[in-house]
């Protein structure tokens, strides 16, 4: 929260001081923002999350002129965007001296906030979307230094650090209820890294060595008001519920990561290129959890009134993907390329889970006694895929371009048994195998302003792994757009997916269709309209079994959605002016309307300064469900800010 | 986990092999600074082009620095050609002066920015499907928006708007999004506009994972119980990335829909269609199932994903 509300105020201060000292391009816009919703608050902070506050909307500073003193850094650019009143802000440095070094610092901060309307709600049959929720913020510090760039080998030192923190709600079931609790979360993910890049010429390259630590630390405790749970009715004659809980869970992941990637040349027309990427993972957990209550368990046939659990567990994986490929210039304009590549992700996992159930007693209430039940589980998968492609492209054939290839994926998949695991026997464990053959062809036309692509991609499976794998697919593309002179600039493009499975017992039947234009008119300098439309219609089906009576019902989504747009802007010396109004219609299976307003007006008071106002409003209404909308709002943000160009 | 001292060694000799070794500039074609009359100058004429190239990378090309006295038009003519036929004939002969068009006009600029991974594999890349799409459709030479960095001529997300309209519409129409041009994220946050057309173009991890862990760490694993993310799918099996009207992004607008249609006995030969329970969907209470299945990216703790 401190370093939010300084930076902008100190970066103010710092880049206003060295470009004051001399002439550089820079550009500042910083100002307050004001908020009006009305309506559902926390949809509109799931949605949008923009608050009231200061807020530097954009600085760009950017010089390679240090006056002749060229000193550490003969070339700096720093942009910064969204920082203060949040919920997403950016910074990036870059700065270094020719031949010495290049530095480049990236940090970014997003707030992810979710908070919803319902807990399994009955009163809302239609939907339920979740009740998971969480006010979290995400901090993203990126640093890479890269020594003596442009010789033969440049030594890179890199750090990554992303925090993940904040408090959130979710839920547990036992006992046969499932209760609501509060989660306070701590993760911090750091990466050192150090390399090289070289460069001979014929032959160039890079290799990092990474390691990767994750560290997470999460406590849990029973929401207050929540000891009654989801389930209102007794079970067994016994009303379900509990007194309190406390359960904290530490994980450790320490991962050492590799990454290569060499390119060659053979000649002027051969171009080689090998990659090699590892991540060998290995996680520890340990948790405890301690909860008093009135609880059923079924699996022991009793009755309890706590538990108290330990438990220790350990995960590896190794991943990795590796491949070659070579790209032939045949001749002038004509390339094969073809190569070869392969993901491989191996798994073992371990866990010992001691619980011990207090004061328990049986349905009859007899024989009370404390249990201790263990788990102790072995899960393994291994997971390979290899990639074949080869691909076809011709281009300098006057305005045509053509393209065409062929690619093949093979997926194995391993899963073991694991007898820890109670399900119904089947389907849990095995091998699989699939094996997926695309084409896709392609055309480009392209003279006098005009443009018209065309893609078609048809791919077909032997076998699904899971359910909803298709066994065919295709996906068809068009594209054009024309600008005759600099008055009007037209596009268009449209894209349909079809996927189907029609294996029996699955019978799955996907299409997807999204197509639009976009005309932008400049009848004369100062002004420019826009218009646009988008459609996008999809619909899935696929038969599935309902668990409480084994009948067959079809699930099916659809999403139907028509977007309308115009806009306005005008460019004179006393007054710029943009504005826009959208309307998105959703008739699918969760029917929406979105309206958006966007003005924003500027006005230059000298060549270095101008005042922008600017108008954003966001109205949402997820059209009645059986019970009406649950989750409309109507907001509005008001932003008044300077622009500086010194 | 405490960086080694071989580790420290390592970088050292890294930093002295790098001092050591000379400058490396030959490239398949390389665009040496070639030699113009000192005047005229090209910004005589092209005064707008040279105001914006005093901040730009190309300023500092090669032995060609912009600017700086006794530098005349080096730069220009590193990227440009000499242009002495162009100057001769006051601007009417364009013969020597190269215009970065189509294809060959990507080409030039890769003999250059060719050595990173990003442009490994141009040729063949998302992005070298026609003469209507180079370099310059994205990038500047000269200037760019101010408020974007790589020389790009507008902001990323615009720049990818202008083409790929449908995903932008996504991003501005789904009530659950990315905030796409807000705050740092963009599409190429994800996507490599450079790279090679499978898989979307999908901006790997330094470790070769999906994009969507570079951020959300906490989701990479690996756990004791996978669920379908470490075992046959992707993030993208169950979340829609581009924007959806269920606020977890997921494919469906109901969980319970996108669980059973892969958890069902419809099928004995398909992995995990096994019954999920003898759960009464038609209650509320069931209609969630990550109510109970809370840990649906995986868990260390229960075989069930309880959690």
């Amino acid at each position: 929260m401190r370093m939010k509300r300084i930076l902008p105020p100190a970066l103010l201060l710092l880049v206003a001081g060295v470009a004051a000292a001399q002439t550089v391009p820079l550009q500042i816009e910083f100002g307050y923002r004001f908020l009006n919703v009305s309506g559902n608050r926390d949809e509109y902070r799931s949605q949008i999350n923009e608050r009231d506050g200061i807020l530097l909307r954009n600085v760009t500073f950017a010089t390679s002129d240090f006056g002749g003193k060229t000193g550490l850094v003969d070339h700096l650019r720093l942009d910064g965007s969204e920082l203060g009143a949040g919920p997403a802000g950016a910074l990036r440095l870059e700065a270094g001296r020719t031949g010495i070094y290049n530095l480049r610092f990236f940090y970014r901060r997003a707030e992810a906030f979710s908070s919803l309307p319902d807990f399994a709600n009955p009163l809302f049959p239609a939907v339920i979307p979740g009740q998971h929720t969480f006010n979290r913020v995400r901090n993203l510090y990126d640093a890479e230094l890269e020594l003596l760039p442009g010789r033969i080998i440049t030594p890179i030192l890199g750090y990554t650090r992303t925090t993940y923190s904040g408090p959130g709600r979710t839920t547990y079931h036992v006992g046969q209820d499932e209760f609501r609790l509060s989660s306070d979360l701590h993760d911090t993910d750091q990466e050192y890294r150090v390399g090289a890049a070289f460069d001979a010429g014929f032959i160039s390259g890079r290799f990092v060595q990474g390691w990767r630590q994750f560290r997470e630390d999460q406590g849990f405790t029973l929401a207050p008001g929540e000891k009654n749970g989801n389930n209102s009715g007794p079970v067994l004659g016994v009303p379900v519920s509990l007194n309190d809980l406390n359960r904290d869970s530490s994980t450790k992941t320490d991962t050492p990561t590799t990454s290569a990637l060499v390119t060659g040349r053979l000649g002027t027309r051969v171009k080689i290129i090998g990659s090699y990427q590892r991540a060998k993972a290995e996680a520890d957990t340990n948790e405890t959890e301690g909860l008093s209550g009135n609880l059923v368990s079924f699996e022991l046939s009793r009755f309890f009134a706590g538990l108290s659990e330990t438990a220790s567990t350990k995960a590896k994986a190794t991943f990795w993907t590796g491949g070659g490929r070579a790209e032939v210039a045949i001749t002038d304009g004509i390339d094969l390329s073809g190569g070869w590549s392969r993901r491989h992700r191996w798994l073992d996992g371990f866990a010992l889970v001691q619980t011990l159930y207090l004061n328990t007693v049986t349905f009859t209430g007899q024989d009370p006694k404390n249990l201790l039940a263990l788990l102790e589980a072995n899960h393994a998968m291994d997971r390979t895929d290899d990639v074949f492609d080869v691909a076809l492209s011709a281009r300098g054939l006057g305005p045509l371009a053509l393209k065409a290839g062929w690619s093949q994926t093979r997926q194995d998949v391993t899963v073991t048994e694991d007898a820890s695991e109670i399900v119904v026997p089947g389907n849990q464990s095995g091998n699989f195998q699939r094996r997926i053959d695309a084409y896709t062809a392609g055309a480009t036309y392209s003279q006098f302003g005009f443009t018209l692509g065309a893609d078609y991609r048809r791919e077909r499976a032997n076998d699904p792994i899971v359910r909803t794998d298709f066994l065919d697919r295709d996906r068809y593309r068009l594209r054009l757009s024309w600008s005759p002179r600099e008055l009007l600039r037209v596009s268009a493009n449209g894209t349909q997916t079809d996927s189907s499975n029609d294996r029996p017992g699955i019978g799955y039947d996907g299409r997807m269709r999204e197509y639009g234009g976009e005309i932008e008119i400049f009848p004369i300098k100062p002004l420019t309209l826009r218009f646009s439309s988008s459609k996008y219609d999809a619909h899935s089906t696929i038969p599935f079994r309902l668990p409480e009576d084994f009948t067959t019902a079809v699930s099916e989504h659809r999403e139907s959605g028509l977007s309308l747009e115009g806009g306005i802007g005008l460019a004179l010396a006393g007054l710029k002016l943009d504005g826009s109004y959208s309307r998105f219609t959703n008739r699918g299976s969760y029917p929406f309307t979105i309206d958006r307003a966007r003005v924003t007006g500027e006005v230059p008071l000298n060549a270095s300064l101008a005042f922008i106002g600017e108008w954003l409003r966001d109205k949402y209404n997820d059209a009645p469900q059986k019970t009406g909308s649950i989750a409309k709002f109507d907001a509005s943000r008001y932003g008044l800010y300077v622009r500086w160009n010194p | 986990m405490a960086m080694k001292p071989w580790v420290l060694g390592g970088i050292g000799a890294l930093v002295l092999t790098g001092l050591s070794a000379g400058p490396v500039y030959a490239q398949a074609t390389p665009p040496k600074a070639e030699k113009a009359e000192a005047a005229p100058a090209c910004t005589d004429c092209h005064d707008a082009q040279g105001k914006t190239l005093a901040g730009n990378p190309h300023a500092r090309i090669r032995g060609a620095e912009f600017g700086k006295p006794g530098a005349g038009s080096a730069a220009c003519n590193s990227c440009h050609g000499s242009g002495a036929k162009h100057m001769e004939s006051s601007g009417e002969d364009k013969s020597d002066v190269r215009a970065f068009k189509g294809r060959k006009g990507a080409e030039f600029c890769v003999t250059c920015h060719t050595s990173n991974q990003a442009h490994a594999s141009y040729q063949t890349g998302i992005h070298a499907s026609s003469e209507a799409v180079n370099c310059l459709s994205c990038h500047s030479i000269h200037s760019s928006e101010p408020k974007a960095a790589h020389l790009l001529v507008k902001t990323p997300s615009e720049v990818c708007a202008t083409c790929h309209q449908p995903q932008a519409a996504s991003f501005r129409n789904k009530p659950f999004a990315h905030r796409i041009g807000r705050g740092g994220m963009e599409c190429t946050s994800c996507h490599d506009p450079h790279g090679l057309p499978k898989d979307k173009g999908l901006r790997l991890t330094r470790a070769g994972e999906m994009p969507c862990l570079s951020c959300h760490a906490e989701k990479r694993g690996p756990y004791v119980f996978e669920h379908v993310t470490g075992v046959v799918g992707t993030c993208t099996s169950c979340h829609e990335a581009h924007g959806s009207s269920n606020n977890k992004r997921l494919v469906r607008a109901r969980v319970d829909r996108l669980c059973l249609e892969c958890h069902s006995t419809l099928t004995t030969a398909t992995l995990g269609s096994q019954p999920p329970a003898f759960h009464d969907v038609s209650l509320p209470r069931y209609q969630n199932c990550t109510t109970c299945h809370v840990a649906v990216h995986g868990s260390n703790l229960s075989p069930r994903l309880f959690k």
